[in-house]
């Protein structure tokens, strides 16, 4: 490893890093449910923890929602990727289940759908 | 390009298939764990490629790939495809730009590519998906420096090596 490699190894830590810190933090308060593309729920998260259940591609995936935060509990893929990935809470954070062809995206303001309260 | 050269290549191109493929059999080191990173192992047969002949034979090879990989796993032009096109070619033609500079050894180019090759697939998939992917570009950005360097260092001893070989004949 010479010094221009070392270098840029430092330099993508530093940009790493700097993301870290800068990437604002807000707390979300909508979460979206979006099916092959299609937005299919709206889940307002200022309520408490509460139960929902939609249809993917694979069978029904389970999602627990409320407090500002989201997480799928229970679906059918193979690595279980997004029950693994527990709770988010960040706005413009995403849970994706591409087996199940499921995206949820958080979102600070609500874009007027249908929404679930 | 004489046949020699060309069976030789044809036997990397399938090195870095095989080993693309038996890269996604390891649940860890799919793309599976975390979405878009993988050790990228086929990296090291297109890195040696890259050393040993030049960069045109690179950009072969990497096209072969990704054309065998998709038609053998996910089906041409399915959205996998266009991740990993997009990601092979920005990684190569980073590589191949930074191997002409000769600042960097081995092991540097291989973090690049591997950098530039999730930056490309995380471009693809904000344009296809239409999301924000920017806590993606982080972990990339973290991810890149021990896949690239693991990658690197294989390549690096495979092209000490192999010299070693040349050179005794």
């Amino acid at each position: 490893m010479n010094k221009a490699d070392k270098i840029v190894v430092l330099l993508l830590l530093g940009i790493g890093i700097l993301f870290f810190f800068l990437k604002p933090k807000k707390k979300s308060s909508y979460a979206e449910v979006y099916l092959k593309n299609e937005r299919i729920l709206t889940i307002d998260l200022h309520t408490e923890i509460r139960t929902y259940t939609v249809n993917g591609t694979l069978g029904k995936v389970i999602i627990e929602a409320g407090e500002g935060k989201i997480r799928v509990v229970e679906e059918n893929s193979p690595n279980h990727i997004c029950s693994k990935q527990g709770w988010v809470s960040q706005v413009d954070d995403t849970i994706i289940c591409l087996p199940n062809e499921i995206i949820i995206e958080l979102s600070g303001k609500e874009k007027l759908d249908t929404i679930v309260k | 390009m004489q046949i020699k050269e060309m069976t030789r290549l044809s036997m990397y191109a399938s090195l870095a298939v095989i080993l693309s493929i038996f890269e996604s059999f390891i649940p860890f080191l799919d793309g599976y764990t975390i979405p878009g990173i993988k050790l990228g192992l086929a990296n090291i047969v297109i890195l040696y490629v890259l050393y040993t002949y030049s960069f045109k034979e690179a950009l072969y090879i990497t096209l072969l790939k990704v054309g065998v990989v998709a038609i053998c796993r996910t089906g041409l032009f399915s959205y996998s495809f266009y991740f990993s096109l997009t990601g092979s070619l920005l990684s190569i033609i980073s590589m191949g730009l930074l191997k002409k500079t000769n600042l960097f050894s081995v092991l540097g180019v291989s973090i690049i590519g591997s950098l530039t090759h999730s930056l490309g697939q995380i471009l693809v998939a904000s344009v296809l998906l239409n999301m924000h992917l920017l806590q993606y570009i982080e972990l990339a950005l973290f991810l890149c420096i021990p896949t690239g360097l693991f990658t690197g260092y294989v390549s690096k001893q495979l092209l000490k090596n192999t010299n070693r070989l040349e050179k005794r004949k």
